[in-house]
């Protein structure tokens, strides 16, 4: 009897030792069907999806295809359904409670995972130049998202690392001049670092570099701007793509096209436009709906405007003999949209079959629309391309210097663009700085309408008062942009929330 | 040879009992054969130190009656005997009874000296002893005395005698056994051998004597650890493993003491007695009551921290299909409240004392046999007890998971030497409880409809064409006048047996179970099964090692409609009357609607049951393995290894049936104009699987210092893990209807899905009980938790919590007062975690998805900011209670005030800034407080066979939020009630124009006609605004419950009552909404407003959504469902022994239940116990009339 005691005593002990858990990750359960931070950063894969992270970032917001909305906060166009509230914002009523979060809310949730990715990515024991590569990227977007803040508010909160409590997170507006710096920061970095590569969805230094110049120019630093700029036209390996100017931005031809420089992707079925998509958007309901100041904007073929008595504009075809850029632009009246089929995409919406809607951007191989296409909508959202470069440089160059060949030569190469052919600049009409910078501003106008670039290049040019004011809106109301509007209001739930937070002057 | 002998011995040693031995254990002998006697009896053979009322008052005959014969051979210690208690109590019927007999059958002894002693012939197999005898009885004039303490009349022998002589018989029978007889003028009496039986006068000398003993409780079970003593003096010792001690005592003069916990304590005068076997009761006092408390048991009168408790014989006296519902006001401070009847969908929902949380989940932790288990697995009569500790003293044993309250519940173990095989079954039909009544006279129903729909502005639904052919109709086939709800609603049978074997040995108890549940709903549709196992084995395998093991299975197979609960009801209220399930062609085409131009495109209950069914099997397993070891003397050793397993299978089919409309169009044709309305169709399907494992030992220690520092420890190692899977699919568009497997239809367009879960809990946890002589008494709880839930740095916490007691009745100033048996001020204070908080509430959880490059790439990214330091939510509790019992636990009472304030609920914080990026942390914020107030009374009396009880249970309790992120007004504030009703104050109806141009000005003032209601201008200023709102809480005033029992020879009847008083609820839509999807009003809508019917109760029949009426939330939608219920009544019949012995059973008991059967409430229309606020239309609660039968072989 002792023995079996004494042996069930042992395997007990023994048993029970086995059963208790002494091994300390016992207590470690993490998620088995989504990742945490805990176990993430293992490995370059994973590094490489906290990249595509990022990136992911840019399909929302103003960095996706609600973008091209940027440009009914403009003289451009209309915001139709008033998805953003651009007819108040365009009568100059801003406040701080109906300017859209977009300004504010996207480019922050792509900071807050830059940071993360910056923070975390060095713990991951990859090899030193992919590593570095990855974060140049990242840092490049993070000063593209710092420099939309910038453009569209000032000051702003910069946070050069990620907060770790909503107590760190709520700090004050940095001045301008030092969000612009760490920017520059960013992009220096990137520059050096990024490879001089084409373009196909990574950012390239190219990328970076034109991105610099974008900000030199809003900084209205003409020389570096310039030779920025220079340094992408001739060093990097974009050009102005020869297959047709309203390829651009068709999913087909936007792969390895030349001239993207950088873009959001999109592809169906997995990545398709958040909303309904362009099609559905654009072409079906007309939500962007261009006025006439910008149809008139457009030269006649000759390179005329359409003021010009000489030119050989038609008031009874207006649409005869124009910049071939307008009706691949805008769909305008005597334009039917017609289906695979031959028959003609039928409307009944009076705008789509009287008014002018956006055909940029739209694929019109999809037709016939309807809420079905939602999920094949995939163009790519173009955020800077050669052309862009060229006019900027344009741009730089005449106000740090005054005309010269460069800058023709620069335009030039835009508007012989095969199947846009528009004649070459007239030089002895645009011989003075002046002029031609009504010209580049023009041909800046023409060139990226309907893209979400006016608004801010309207600001940066201190012009939006004066062109607003030219036009009104279906309404009859004369649109018009506050003297305090070049910089938006913090929202007031913003305020509530960051108490260190000062609201804009004039607000 | 050996056989005479011994005979011959035995006849010798017979004649050295003294007169006086003879004398007593005749009247031993007398008290047999008196039921409760002879348990005393059996206790020792005589004079026990009585401890009940009533067997005080036997003794007292006795001891009168022996004085007044033999003077001064009674040990003195005797007479010392406490008078008090006894003498002034009225002798009841049955005590009366008694006495006469026992006087009466002493009589006839005494005369009966002569007898005719003759041979006689037996012929008897496999009898026990017991049989034997009573055979021998009947056939001679022979009476046998004995103590059943010394013979083993159970054992089983076979006899075969041919006219012989009854001495030669009992040689025979008794050979080899230790019992010894001695004839003696008729009377046998049976004796252990012993060859040194001292004479009764030997007793009384004064040497110092050893005594062995056995102490075991009444079925033979060995207690270990039991505290025997020498009375008034320090001398004590334990029973060791197998129930046995030695202990040297002064003289025969002394007494011991024997107590254990849950047994009643008796004492013993030694006098010649060597050798005792001590037989324990099981008290019938509460205060001896045995709880099961975390990690072992406590005696109920040395609990210092807020324990209830309940037996499963009670809960179990009820037959109803599930655990929960039994256990609905049975123990205070647990508030339960089941939504629905729906069978195999009638879980209830659990609170002790009061909302813990808003966060995380307020429910208690549930323990079956100490590990996480599910309650609605359980068979009712499989469960022998069931605890919840409630103050966080008692309750923090368990740490971080016990801040909501701890149940504990026990399954049933085996008693050894008590082998039964026990049967029970019961058939029972349901019906609704309540029934609505509806306006179903379709002509009626037609034009209130249209009024509603005129007085909204609408046009009317019907023509008068349409309304006309009714009314010239009623009631026909073709235009019915149809009562849906009374259509839908019907009887469900209830069927359940239960198949029971358990018993044991001294070294082994067993109890094997099997049972099955079989119940249909009230509705088609229904179909519930319920198959239960268990299996519940220890064994000895050395005298100090324990080994054994606790299975549980369970198997529900449960089908359903597709729709079920307030979606299934409310197709009921919303079919009109003017048509039928089935066209009125009798072709058994389903009908859809009245009219085709009739709106609306709702399913009819029948379409709903013609459109599929879900199924759903769970498979619960608890299988436990333990050990038990004695290292020593005091240090016991308990180690548990569980696993916990429910997996559960999951089909939803739905196919398109077609429907029509109910009258045909001009061309005399049904038009189809539904497909059934499905979901969807196809075919959905899960699996999903949970497994939880549990290690824990423990170290129990006991030790009695001195006489009075009685000191306890306990110290213990627990860990869990738990990983929960599933898997789903779906595919559509199947061939045909029958096909109810994935693999019948096409993959085109199916979806699949799966996921994971993984939580680990690892813990250290103590327990300290000192007292002072069972009058002061101090216990510590605590527990060190580590969770895998929260973050490594901060993922141990320290839980505990202490109580202190006074038991005020044992002090000696209280020793004259002995009408109060027990008086006991406790008082605790403990701090506990609810770690129900989420699986990784402290990880950041990256999203996972795409980014196209050149390809197609896998992204992560961070959306939420979390906060790394989320912690279990804290609840402390403060409790002040006091435990009183009267007379012999005749009255008791026991009242507990508690304070429990939860602190850190989860909370999603809403003030962060866009600029951070990311959505807002979850973090510990919100802090709630409950007070509230406990009371059991119980009262239980006996007047000669008819004894009888009461008990009453209450609790009421106040909740409020005391910290919360953000207050939404009217809804949650600080110092209010969580979650607020914030609704206008509905004050009438508007009589007039004139009266609502004088009114103050109301919220939808300008659309306002006669006939809408009229609202309470609070502030009266003459504008009725958001700011008029009152606040309404949604918690009850109070909660209570009382039952009442009586019993006469074998009938008992029970009645219990349970009842909720001031709860309001904002109940809406079908049912209570006019014409709601169509639903038919109310009766009480005939009563409704019009400029004939000037109503300040009932508004102009409506439709929902009018502005008069729904324009805003008002009191009009809030009722008050206070009501008291007879839950249930009880009349049972227990089958005297005699006829049970005739028909060879141990026991048999018959009875007749019904549950629910009158409820007194002021809520119309539907059953007031219902899951809060919310839809009118619920799945009913169940009336259930049940008959039964429970026998023991």
């Amino acid at each position: 009897m002792k023995t079996i005691y004494k042996n069930t005593m042992l395997l007990l002990v023994v048993l029970c030792g086995t059963l208790v858990s002494c091994d300390k990750e016992f207590l470690d359960k993490n998620p088995t069907d989504a990742i945490s931070s805990q176990t993430f950063w293992q490995n370059e894969k994973d590094v490489a999806m906290g990249l595509a992270g990022v990136y992911r970032r840019l399909r929302d917001g103003f960095y996706g295809n609600r973008k091209l909305w940027l440009d009914t906060y403009s003289d451009n166009a209309l915001d139709r359904h008033s998805f953003y509230g651009f007819g108040s914002l365009t009568q100059g009523i801003v406040n701080s409670t109906n300017v859209t979060s977009n300004f504010y809310n996207s480019p922050y949730a792509g900071i807050a995972s830059c940071n993360f990715f910056l923070e975390n990515a060095d713990q991951t024991p990859i090899d030193e130049s992919t590593l570095t590569k990855y974060k140049a990227e990242v840092r490049f977007l993070r000063s593209m998202f710092y420099f939309d803040l910038v453009q569209a508010f000032g000051d702003v909160v910069l946070y050069k690392t990620a907060p770790t409590s909503i107590e760190e997170s709520k700090v004050k507006q940095s001045p301008k001049a030092e969000v612009l710096a760490f920017i520059h920061e960013d992009l220096d970095f990137a520059i050096t670092n990024l490879p001089n590569d084409t373009y196909n969805g990574h950012a390239v230094k190219g990328s970076a570099q034109a991105l610099k110049a974008r900000v030199l120019l809003f900084q209205q630093k003409w020389d570096e701007a310039a030779s920025m700029a220079q340094q992408v036209m001739m060093d990097g390996p974009f050009e102005i793509y020869q297959g047709g100017y309203q390829n651009l931005f068709l999913t087909q031809t936007q792969q390895q096209n030349p001239e993207i420089i950088f873009s959001t992707k999109f592809l169906s079925p997995d990545n398709y436009h958040v909303g309904e998509g362009i099609e559905v958007e654009l072409g079906w309901y007309g939500s962007i709906q261009p006025y006439q100041n910008l149809v008139d904007d457009y030269e006649t073929i000759d390179g005329k405007e359409i003021t010009d008595p000489t030119s050989m504009f038609d008031p009874a075809n207006p649409f005869l003999n124009r910049d071939p850029r307008l009706r691949m632009t805008v769909k305008v009246p005597i334009d039917p949209y017609i289906n695979p089929d031959g028959s003609i995409f039928s409307e009944t919406d009076p705008l789509l079959t009287g008014g002018y809607s956006q055909k940029k951007y739209v694929e019109l191989a999809r037709l016939p629309f309807g809420r079905g296409k939602i999920n094949l909508s995939d163009q790519n959202i173009v955020h800077i391309r050669y052309a862009d470069v060229l006019l900027m440089y344009a741009e730089a160059k005449n106000e740090a210097t005054g005309p010269d060949a460069t800058i023709y030569s620069a335009l030039n190469e835009i508007r012989s663009r095969v199947g846009v052919n528009m004649p070459n600049v007239d030089e002895g009409k645009y011989n003075t700085q002046e002029t031609l910078r009504d010209y580049i501003r023009h041909e800046r106008r023409i060139e990226l309408a309907l893209e979400g670039f006016r608004y801010h290049d309207l600001k940066r040019w201190n012009m939006a008062q004066e062109k607003l004011s030219t036009v009104t809106n279906p309404g009859g109301v004369q649109l018009s942009f506050g003297e305090t509007n070049n910089v938006l209001p913090f929202s007031l739930n913003e305020l509530d929330k960051n108490p260190e937070l000062d609201q804009k002057e004039g607000y | 040879m050996k056989k005479n002998r011994y005979s011959q011995k035995k006849s010798e040693n017979g004649s050295t009992f003294s007169d006086r031995e003879k004398w007593l254990l005749r009247l031993n002998n007398q008290l047999q054969h008196h039921k409760n006697m002879k348990l005393l009896c059996n206790r020792i053979g005589f004079f026990p130190i009585p401890s009940s009322r009533y067997e005080k008052s036997v003794i007292s005959f006795f001891h009168t009656l022996l004085n007044s014969n033999k003077n001064n051979v009674l040990p003195t210690k005797l007479s010392s005997l406490p008078k008090k208690g006894w003498v002034d109590v009225k002798i009841d019927l049955k005590m009366k009874l008694s006495v006469v007999l026992l006087i009466f059958g002493t009589f006839v002894l005494q005369a009966n000296s002569t007898y005719s002693q003759k041979k006689i012939s037996l012929n008897l197999t496999n009898v026990t002893i017991e049989r034997l005898l009573d055979e021998i009885e009947s056939r001679t004039d022979f009476r046998f005395i004995y103590s059943t303490e010394d013979i083993d009349i159970d054992r089983r022998v076979a006899v075969v005698a041919r006219r012989q002589s009854v001495d030669v018989i009992l040689n025979d029978v008794f050979a080899g056994t230790k019992t010894a007889f001695s004839i003696d003028e008729g009377q046998i009496f049976l004796l252990k051998d012993n060859n040194k039986k001292p004479s009764l006068e030997k007793i009384l000398s004064q040497d110092p004597i050893r005594i062995i003993g056995m102490v075991t409780n009444n079925e033979g079970v060995p207690l270990s650890g039991a505290t025997v003593l020498e009375k008034g003096t320090t001398n004590g010792t334990q029973t060791d493993f197998d129930g046995n001690f030695s202990i040297s005592v002064a003289d025969q003069t002394a007494f011991l003491v024997i107590s254990y916990v849950g047994f009643a304590t008796i004492e013993i005068p030694v006098g010649s007695q060597t050798q005792l076997n001590i037989i324990l009761e099981e008290s019938a006092s509460s205060l001896d009551e045995v709880v099961v408390v975390g990690y072992g048991i406590q005696k109920k009168a040395n609990l210092s921290g807020s324990v209830s408790s309940i037996s499963g014989n009670i809960i179990s006296e009820r037959p109803a299909p599930n655990l929960q519902n039994l256990l609905q006001g049975r123990i205070s401070g647990l508030d339960i409240v089941q939504s629905t009847g729906e069978p195999g969908r009638d879980n209830a929902s659990f609170n002790v004392r009061g909302l813990g949380s808003f966060g995380a989940s307020s429910s208690p932790l549930i323990l079956v046999n100490g590990v996480i288990a599910s309650i609605g697995n359980l068979a009712p009569e499989d469960i022998e007890n069931v605890t919840v500790l409630k103050d966080a003293s008692s309750a923090a044993i368990y740490g971080a998971r016990a801040a909501n309250g701890v149940i504990l519940i026990t399954t049933k173990k085996g008693k050894a030497g008590n082998n039964v095989i026990e049967y029970s079954g019961s058939y029972g039909l349901s019906r609704a409880t309540f029934q609505p009544d509806l306006i179903t006279d379709s002509p009626t129903y037609m034009q209130m409809y249209n009024e509603a729909n005129i007085r909204r502005g609408s046009v009317p639904i019907y023509t008068q064409e349409q309304i006309d052919l009714y009314r010239a109709n009623p009631n026909s086939q073709q235009y019915p006048s149809f009562d849906w709800v009374d259509y839908v609603l019907g009887t469900g049978p209830i069927a359940n047996h239960r198949l029971g074997f358990s018993g044991g040995t001294e070294n082994t108890t067993y109890n094997v179970s099997f049972s099955h549940l079989d119940q249909e709903g009230i509705t088609k549709g229904y179909d519930y099964k319920r198959y239960n196992a268990l299996m519940d084995f220890e064994t000895k395998i050395h005298k100090r090692v324990k080994v054994g093991t606790n299975i549980n299975f369970s198997f529900q197979d449960a089908v359903a409609p597709w729709l079920t609960n307030d979606d299934l009801l409310l197709l009921a209220f919303a079919a009109a009357p003017t048509f039928q399930p089935f066209l009125p062609d009798g072709s058994g085409r389903l009908a859809n609607r009245d009219f085709t131009t009739t709106g609306g495109n709702n399913r009819t209950v029948e379409e709903v049951y013609n459109t599929g069914s879900q199924t759903t099997k769970n498979y619960n397993v608890n299988a436990q393995a333990f050990t038990k070891v004695d290292i020593f003397k005091g240090l016991t050793w308990n180690s548990k290894a569980a696993l916990t397993f429910f997996n559960q299978d999951y089909k939803n089919r739905q196919f398109p049936t077609m429907s029509y409309a109910y009258q045909p169009n001009e061309s005399g044709e049904f038009v189809q104009i539904a497909n059934g309305n499905p979901g969807f169709t196809g075919l959905r399907q899960s699996s999903s699987r949970n497994l939880t494992k549990t290690f824990y030992t423990t170290l129990n220690f006991t030790k009695t210092f001195g006489a009075d520092h009685n000191f306890a420890a306990l110290g213990g190692y627990e860990q869990q893990d738990n990983r929960s899977a599933n898997l789903n699919g779906a595919r559509f568009n199947f061939p045909n209807n029958t096909l109810n497997e994935l693999n019948g239809s096409t993959s085109l367009n199916q979806t699949t899905g799966g996921t994971a879960t993984e939580w680990a809990l690892q813990s250290y946890f103590g327990r300290v009980n000192y007292d002072y002589k069972g009058i002061y008494f101090l216990e510590g709880n605590i527990r060190y938790d580590g969770t895998s839930r929260v973050t490594p740095e901060n993922r141990w916490g320290t839980f505990g919590g202490g109580s202190a007691a006074w038991r005020i009745s044992k002090e000696s100033f209280m020793e004259d007062v002995d009408w109060l048996s027990n008086l006991k001020l406790r008082a605790s204070y403990g701090e506990l975690g609810n770690q129900e908080i989420g699986n990784y509430p402290y990880q950041d959880i990256l999203s996972v998805s795409t980014y196209p490059f050149s390809s197609l790439s896998s992204s992560a990214q961070l959306t939420r900011l979390t906060d790394k330091n989320l912690s279990w939510e804290r609840t402390a509790t403060t409790d002040f209670g006091l435990d009183i019992e009267l007379f012999q636990g005749m009255l008791g009472a026991t009242v507990d005030w508690y304070k429990k304030s939860t602190t850190g609920i989860l909370e999603s914080r809403r003030d962060q800034p866009a600029s951070l990026g990311l959505s807002a942390p979850t973090v510990n914020a919100g802090s709630l407080e409950n007070k509230g107030i406990e009371l059991e009374l119980y009262h239980r009396n006996s007047i000669g066979a008819f004894d009888y009880g009461a008990n009453v249970l209450f609790h009421r309790f106040r909740n409020k939020v005391t910290r919360v992120l953000a207050e939404s007004e009217g809804t949650v504030e600080i110092g209010q009630p969580y979650n607020n009703l914030f609704v206008y104050d509905w004050i009438g109806v508007f009589q007039s124009q004139d009266e609502i141009d004088n009114s103050p000005t109301q919220p939808n003032s300008g659309v306002l006609k006669p006939g809408d209601l009229k609202i309470r201008d609070v502030d009266g200023n003459g504008n009725v605004g958001p700011e008029d709102r009152i606040r309404i809480s949604r918690f009850p005033d109070y909660t209570y419950s009382f039952g009442l029992n009586a019993g006469y020879k074998g009938l008992n009847i029970s009645a219990f009552f349970q009842g909720v008083e001031g709860i309001n609820l904002q109940v809406s839509d079908w049912g209570i909404d006019p014409f709601f999807q169509g639903a038919a009003p109310n009766k009480s809508f005939l009563n409704a407003w019009s400029s004939t019917n000037p109503s300040n109760t009932v508004p102009a029949v409506y439709v929902n959504g009018y502005s008069g009426v729904e324009g805003y939330s008002s009191t009009y939608h809030i009722q008050d469902a206070s009501y008291l219920r007879l839950k249930n009544v009880n009349i049972s019949y227990t089958f005297p022994k005699r006829i049970l012995d005739m028909i060879y059973l141990k026991g048999l008991v018959i009875y007749v239940s019904g549950d629910n059967l009158i409820t007194w409430t002021n809520y119309e229309g539907s059953d007031p116990e219902r899951s809060g606020s919310g839809r009118f239309a619920q799945f009913p609660q169940l009336r259930i009339i049940t008959t039964g039968l429970k026998l023991k072989l």
